[in-house]
């Protein structure tokens, strides 16, 4: 079973976070244009193991690791070749360099982080569509055997990114407050920023008032809040005000029940509009008998 | 008459109409429609229209169904409704990803707001893109202990899967300690 959707749809960065908390192994490819209609579309991949991001790739051919460091000219593809060679092909291709004594770990870091560059850039994409394929194995070749959970490497690319473009319809609105929804303090890394919004993560003050109180633009606070949400700390509240003076839509309805007359719901909404009527347990059975005959 | 009062809440297409014609006795009466001397006068001040359903248990016992217009997100939450309803279906549509970023909006707003039972019910399941129960958990933030809430898969223009659906949000009220226990066979 496939994991897809468009990217207008279902965002990158909200995808990471399902990765993460789910655990998530396989490939992800992602199919993006530039938000012109001549551009061409590009293909990326992206290797998770255990909702930890592993590797990532424009080339489908298992090239893109050896590419690197062929254009860094710390070796040649032969070379590389040869002591992959040497040792066992599950063996991340970083990793089995290093163990070789042909890469040091500085080396490593590099190519990892440049591996991970390049999932921040997708953030950008506004356009495009994604497939996980959970089956799919991992390739050693693109693999440096060193790993980053999705959702740091989601929270970095997001934290520098300046086009937001693609992530309008992500963010919790201006009017919605945030809900701390995690037992004590975070146990992630958060920023300045990400700490000063996190205070008001008790449901009750909106992102705009939050802004005004911090003296931000509202999209900065509303993009800080955005990143709590995705490290799974808040969770969206919407805001709404409370409209108990008008005129319940429930006692409208109450007129279709047999015998009621419009005189006895004006009474009754008088004197107990906000009462819930208690349910009898024999009511509930009967429904549970009633529905499980005539299904 | 005691009356037990479900909301079929959910987002644009999902299948709350449907839901609610499956299991009801009578044409489902949108209220916005009924413009009769008698609802006149509450009509005037009443400005979101929703399906209603029934289905008479007993001679003294009913279940209505409520199904919430879905316009913009949150305009539908009355609070009296809110306060009326012992129980509610949220219905999300499994093959539009796109909405699942409202749905999870509606679950915090009614996770912060009441204390009554809820399900959500998976509709068109039966479609081939549709995303799996366990990646929509995922999306909808619902595998954290603290938020769980039962998932049943629903079809919600066939009658028996309605049915199943209403079952299992009876099950979870009485498992849930919100009634009192009840017998489920
Ligand atoms: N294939 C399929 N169609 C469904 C399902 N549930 C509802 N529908 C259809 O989806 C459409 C929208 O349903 P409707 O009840 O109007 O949605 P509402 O906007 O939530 O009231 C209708 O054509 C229904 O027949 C389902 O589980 N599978
Ligand atoms: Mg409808």
């Amino acid at each position: 079973m496939t994991l897809a959707s468009s990217l207008e749809d279902f965002s990158l960065a909200e995808l990471f976070r399902m990765i993460d908390q789910g655990h998530k192994s396989g490939r992800l490819t992602i199919w993006v244009s530039a938000n012109s209609p001549t551009s061409e579309t590009q293909t990326c991949y992206i290797w998770f193991r255990q909702g930890r991001v592993v590797a990532a790739s424009d080339r489908p051919d298992g090239q893109g690791l050896t590419s690197k460091i062929v254009e860094k000219n710390w070796l040649s593809q032969r070379v590389i070749e040869r002591l992959h060679g040497l040792s066992s092909s599950e063996i991340p291709l970083g990793l089995a360099l290093k163990m070789q004594g042909a890469l040091q770990a500085e080396q490593l870091n590099w190519l990892f982080m440049s591996q991970m560059q390049h999932i921040w850039k997708l953030l950008e994409f506004r356009t495009g569509r994604f497939d996980l394929d959970g089956k799919a194995s991992l390739p050693s070749t693109e693999m440096t055997g060193l790993s980053t959970p999705a959702m740091e490497v989601v929270l970095s690319g997001l934290r520098t990114l300046k086009n937001w473009h693609a992530l309008a319809d992500a963010l919790p609105t201006p009017d919605s407050a945030i809900q701390n929804i995690t037992p004590g303090q975070p146990q992630i890394r958060l920023n300045a920023r990400e700490w000063q919004v996190w205070e008001f993560a008790k449901g009750t003050v909106s992102l705009q008032d939050i802004a005004i109180q911090l003296n931000q633009p509202t999209t900065t606070i509303q993009q800080a809040a955005f990143r709590l949400m995705l490290a799974g700390l808040v969770e969206e509240i919407p805001l709404v005000v409370c409209k108990s003076s008008l005129p319940s839509p429930v006692d409208e309805l109450d007129m279709l029940a047999p015998a009621t007359s419009l005189s006895d719901l004006l009474d009754k909404r008088k004197s107990e509009t906000a009462e819930k009527s208690r349910v009898s347990p024999s009511l509930l059975q009967n429904l549970v008998g009633f529905l499980r005959s005539k299904s | 008459m005691e009356i037990l009062r479900i909301v079929v809440t959910g987002t644009v297409g999902a299948g709350k109409t449907s839901f609610i014609q499956t299991i009801s006795e009578i044409e489902v009466v949108n209220t916005d429609r009924r413009a009769t001397d008698e609802t006149a006068q509450l009509k005037r001040d009443t400005t979101v229209a929703f399906d209603f359903g029934r289905l008479t248990i007993s001679p003294d016992q009913a279940m209505h169904l409520y199904g919430t217009p879905g316009q913009s997100r949150f305009d539908f939450m009355g609070d009296i409704l809110i306060r009326k309803a012992h129980a509610y279906i949220l219905l999300v549509n499994a093959h539009r990803p796109q909405d699942f970023r409202d749905v999870r909006r509606i679950l915090n707003f009614m996770n912060q707001r009441v204390q009554i039972p809820i399900v959500v019910g998976l509709t068109h399941m039966d479609y081939p893109d549709a995303w799996t129960p366990d990646d929509i958990i995922l999306a909808l933030g619902l595998f954290d202990t603290t938020r769980r809430i039962p998932l049943v898969q629903v079809n919600a223009t066939d009658r028996t899967s309605v049915s199943n659906a209403l079952i299992a949000l009876i099950h979870q009220w009485t498992c849930s300690g919100f009634g009192s226990s009840v017998r489920l066979r």
